[in-house]
């Protein structure tokens, strides 16, 4: 990601951050972009905080499935090549299953 | 309204080493002028549909390489929304037409998609989507939630998927021009490989090159297809911003209009070309277009409702997932296809539907 765009997403995150929600729907992607192929297979997942619905990554290869709760976190993001700088995202972690 | 379809041409879609992007528009171009039976001097616009030929063949400012395919250099933009391109470019034109700006266009799409590797076309697909909220997604993916919310609300299940596939593929035995000309049953389909779950590779529409194009005027002609009707709208680029995920707002609305401008019921269409890139999207869209009642498209389907001598044909020529998906030329093929078979008095009445991203851009077409 582009350095810029990297520091202006970054100051979104402490929107979401340790906040908790709840999955709406989810789907495991197997095959990835190849921004994300490293880190394929991975849980993408529309998640609730209240009012707000966002587009999140599952961290590792956790599956998420509908109904679970789950951790805004900040994770390792993808890398291309390995000697990329490391990013990081906001990704979610299943803290109860549905 | 009177907008005449003057003349067409698509290539034949697939893995076309042979031919660049300018090959392609120089044949789709070549054939609608030759098909139209008229000067190619008569162009007084040209609109230009591809989707990312920056990233797929870093040639940008395809209006100017286009315009240059004609002695007279017509002026000519570009088109760009994503997977329903093809549509807005006609749109374009059709409005450029009504206006009084120009008497007769030619719409030319065409994407060459092969020549990179597929995950880099993944990613390529992907810049459709909201980049910042919808990191990690791919259009498989995103698909794939509107798949398992479909599925959740209205017990849509793994084998009215398929039949989607098979249907469309066995359409495609007929059409010389289609990517694929291999019929699949229902369990190679519901046993092909996850690719985001529950869609798997048979699910989905293909990587593939061609262009198609089609001369619009507001001349009187007879015994040639018309544009009846057209309908546009927009719906939240991201998923997670949509109020239900159960339709593609877009494409009721779209449909509206057209129908509306057209003065048709949508039991009037004898034949529809639906935006089918994934199985769960012609499920979608024939709710959301009206042939059948929410939560009903899976088991139509599988009822062979859609299939030829159907209530309703969907995708006879093969659609998306078996024509191919040549991104900029899919809304012009599918409106192209449509003429065809009007011409050869198959059918008096039908229906385009192109869809861009995840359903935050549908185009509607009547033609008849």
């Amino acid at each position: 990601m582009h350095p810029a765009k990297y520091t202006r997403l970054n100051k979104q995150w402490k929107s979401f951050l340790g906040k908790t929600g709840q999955v709406v729907v989810s789907t495991y992607i197997r095959v990835a972009g190849s921004e994300h192929l490293r880190a394929a297979p991975y849980s993408l997942a529309i998640v609730a905080f209240g009012k707000n619905r966002k587009e999140l990554m599952g961290v590792g290869h956790q599956r998420l499935e509908i109904g679970d709760k789950v951790r805004c976190v900040l994770r390792k993001g993808s890398k291309k090549n390995d000697s990329d700088p490391l990013e990081y995202q906001l990704k979610v972690k299943k803290v109860k299953q549905a | 309204m009177q907008i005449t379809i003057a003349g067409h041409h698509t290539t034949k879609v697939g893995e076309l080493w042979e031919k660049g992007l300018a090959d392609l528009f120089q044949e789709a171009i070549g054939g609608s002028v030759k098909n139209a039976g008229i000067d190619s001097r008569q162009i007084d616009q040209v609109f230009v549909a591809s989707k990312a030929p920056g990233e797929f063949n870093n040639q940008l400012h395809l209006n100017a390489l286009v315009s240059q395919f004609f002695n007279h250099f017509p002026p000519s933009m570009r088109v760009e929304g994503a997977c329903a391109s093809g549509g807005l470019a006609l749109l374009a034109a059709e409005q450029a037409i009504l206006s009084g700006y120009c008497q007769t266009a030619l719409v030319v799409g065409a994407e060459k998609m092969t020549d990179t590797t597929a995950s880099n076309a993944t990613r390529i697909l992907a810049m459709a989507a909201n980049h910042d909220a919808e990191n990690g997604s791919t259009f498989p993916g995103l698909y794939a939630l509107l798949a398992q919310v479909h599925t959740e609300k209205f017990k849509t299940s793994r084998e009215m998927l398929s039949a989607v596939a098979v249907k469309n593929h066995t359409h495609a035995l007929e059409n010389p021009l289609a990517q694929f000309h291999r019929e699949f049953t229902l369990d190679q389909v519901s046993q092909s490989p996850l690719v985001a779950d529950p869609l798997r590779l048979l699910d989905c529409s293909p990587i593939s090159d061609g262009a198609s194009a089609v001369i619009l005027t507001g001349r009187k002609m007879k015994n040639k297809p018309k544009i009846l009707g057209f309908g546009h709208a927009q719906d939240a680029l991201d998923l997670a911003s949509r109020k239900d995920l159960t339709t593609l707002r877009a494409t009721v609305q779209a449909a509206q209009k057209s129908y509306q401008m057209a003065d048709v019921r949508p039991d009037q269409i004898q034949l529809a070309e639906v935006h089918d890139c994934f199985t769960i999207a012609e499920i979608l869209a024939i709710e959301d277009l009206g042939f059948f009642d929410k939560g009903m498209g899976g088991r139509a389907t599988l009822n062979h409702e859609t299939k030829l001598n159907g209530k309703v044909v969907i995708n006879l020529s093969g659609g998306l997932k078996a024509f191919g998906h040549p991104i900029g030329a899919t809304g012009i093929k599918q409106v192209v296809y449509l003429a065809q078979q009007i011409e050869d008095e198959r059918y008096k009445l039908g229906l385009a539907h192109n869809v861009g991203g995840s359903g935050a851009t549908a185009v509607v077409h009547v033609v008849g």
